[in-house]
């Protein structure tokens, strides 16, 4: 069986909400699959009008084409894996259960809001939000992992209570903001106001970074437990793995004072 | 059956199952290691008054930790798996949480969970956190020196203990001499400790005593000084009887560990005093395993 392929043949204006995709694939729909209404801006349109199928193993399913107006790819995904050869747009992966999702380019803002299992990698850029939360619930990423080679958003890891983000370059404004717990490692600095209103979890961030007031300064250290991140981060390559094996001294900041204040910021060379 | 003019008595080790661990110290070097891993598996020769019996089983390359330090794997056993878990968390607490720069971890992959660092984590008076990493929950305990690395648990297993045999000699030179030599081999095998000071134990038990408060006393039946006045399973030659015990993760490990340790003492022969190889039983009624000393000799292939 070859992978389930579907190519974006072409894509009027709006944004195309994706999301009953794979719940339709789970529920064992392959035969009306391009029958399956999906929402584009404010009308209804046959999944089939506007993509091209090929294959028929819906453990594998790849995405080809610029799909960076096509939101909620991979929401509720609960296993298998999920390529997208291209750009992906909002909400890719929400509310993830399980599986993998790898994007070859960039994706928009909300990769991963509300994922509970599994991993995403994202080769190139995510947008804001990223492992954050939904309108109205009280937790962000709940568990699993997202990686992202490029640069990520404001408001990373937003309320995130369990798992792990790492960027391999910067992250944008308010990184860890109201996080729970978790840890979110970025390789390429971070931009202001990391960790606001952080109560526990831990913000790794190699390069520059502004440190609030409302984080303490404790001092240089070196933690054994980096190395056991580190260890495991080694298989994603560099920048991640540059670290494994070494001892490697990081600056510890306990915040933030304002909320909880048992989160920590390691910053590190 | 006759080894390198060693007598192979026709009897068998009586051993018993008992819930084992296996824990990896790690330090900042591997002296601080075998420091916490030392003083962890301390007193754990015999769980007739130790709670837990306890060895290293083998030194760790940095390759084989979860942290890549060096360390030490630690196998501990007990009675019964809410003795084991008692044991596991006063130790490693009383040890290795102590212990400049040493980390716990678990070191088995399939098993019952029983606390590690679960509730140790409570030392650090609220200034406690937990990582997972890869699905494995650490704990970070805040100490002088830095940070306590914990896992949450470890995993907790059937195993078997008190395979054992006798080594008869001429003298007690000749007999720390075999002994030291099967120890020597039998800390090469996986799975296994031999929990006594050096791996041997020169008080072999019997079951029951003259005393109403004592279950168990010395096996006078292999006691040199009393062959003229008990019924002596000493041969005339044999001045000096050691014992060497084994724990193990499974029979098999328990098996390979005594032929290999055997072996060792038949390879010296009875040019190096070595006279006979017994073992300790109590009639088969009490222990579930039973290790039959020429049943064992023969799978290695021994003449």
């Amino acid at each position: 069986m070859s992978a389930l392929t579907l190519s974006l043949k072409s894509l009027p204006a709006g944004r195309l909400d994706l999301s009953p995709l794979l719940p339709a694939l789970a529920a064992g729909s392959l035969s009306s699959l391009s029958e399956l209404p999906l929402q584009l801006a404010t009308q209804k349109i046959a999944l089939g009008d506007l993509f091209a199928l090929k294959g028929s193993d819906i453990t594998q399913v790849v995405l080809e084409g610029d799909l960076s107006r096509v939101d909620g790819i991979g929401a509720a995904m609960q296993s298998g894996s999920l390529t997208i050869d291209g750009n992906a747009g909002a909400y890719l992966g929400t509310g993830m259960q399980g599986g993998e999702i790898n994007v070859h380019g960039h994706a928009g803002h909300f990769v991963g809001v509300a994922m509970r299992k599994g991993s995403i990698h994202i080769k190139g850029n995510a947008g804001d939000y990223l492992g954050g939360i939904l309108p109205g619930a009280m937790q962000g990423m709940a568990g699993g992992q997202i990686v992202v080679q490029g640069n990520v958003g404001e408001r990373c890891g937003d309320r995130m209570r369990r798992g792990a983000i790492l960027i391999g370059g910067k992250v944008g404004d308010y990184a860890g903001s109201r996080m729970l717990a978790g840890t979110i490692a970025a390789f390429g600095g971070a931009g202001k106001h990391a960790g606001y209103g952080m109560r526990r979890g831990t913000l790794m961030i190699r390069g520059n970074i502004d440190i609030d007031a409302t984080f303490a300064d404790c001092g240089e250290h070196v933690l054994p437990i980096t190395n056991l991140l580190f260890r495991s981060w080694g298989k994603l390559g560099s920048p991640f793995g540059d670290a494994a094996g070494q001892a490697t001294p990081v600056h510890r900041f306990i915040g933030d004072r304002g909320a909880d204040g048992k989160g920590e910021i390691l910053r590190f060379k | 059956m006759n080894i390198n003019g060693v007598h192979i008595e026709d009897t068998f080790a009586e051993a018993f199952g008992m819930r084992g661990t296996r824990l990896l110290i790690t330090g900042e070097n591997l002296k601080w290691a075998y420091h916490g891993a030392t003083a962890l598996t301390g007193f754990a020769t015999s769980v007739i008054a130790c709670g837990a019996e306890a060895g290293i089983e083998r030194k760790l390359d940095p390759s084989e930790t979860p942290d890549g330090r060096p360390g030490a794997s630690v196998l501990m056993f007990a009675t019964s798996s809410k003795e084991l878990a008692a044991q596991v968390e006063r130790r490693v607490g009383q040890t290795i949480l102590t212990c400049p720069t040493a980390s716990c971890f678990g070191g088995l992959s399939e098993g019952d969970p029983i606390a590690l660092g679960k509730n140790l984590r409570y030392f650090g008076d609220g200034w406690q956190a937990s990582k997972v990493v890869d699905g494995r929950r650490f704990w970070r305990v805040p100490v002088m020196d830095g940070e306590f690395v914990c896992e949450e648990t470890t995993k907790m297993v059937r195993a078997v203990g008190g395979g054992n045999f006798l080594i008869l000699t001429r003298n007690s030179q000749d007999a720390l001499a075999a002994a030291e030599a099967a120890i020597e081999a039998m800390r090469k095998v996986p799975n296994v400790i031999m929990p006594f000071p050096g791996g041997v134990v020169r008080s072999g038990s019997k079951v029951g005593s003259r005393y109403k408060t004592l279950p168990a006393s010395t096996n006078d039946a292999f006691c040199p000084t009393l062959r003229g006045v008990v019924k002596s399973d000493l041969p005339d030659e044999a001045g000096c009887c050691l014992e060497i015990v084994i724990d193990g993760l499974t029979d098999h490990d328990v098996r390979t560990a005594m032929r290999v340790g055997m072996q060792a003492v038949c390879a010296r022969g009875r040019e190096n005093g070595v006279i006979a190889l017994s073992a300790g039983n109590y009639g088969g009624k009490l222990g579930q395993f039973h290790f039959k000393l020429r049943e064992i000799l023969a799978e290695g292939g021994a003449q």
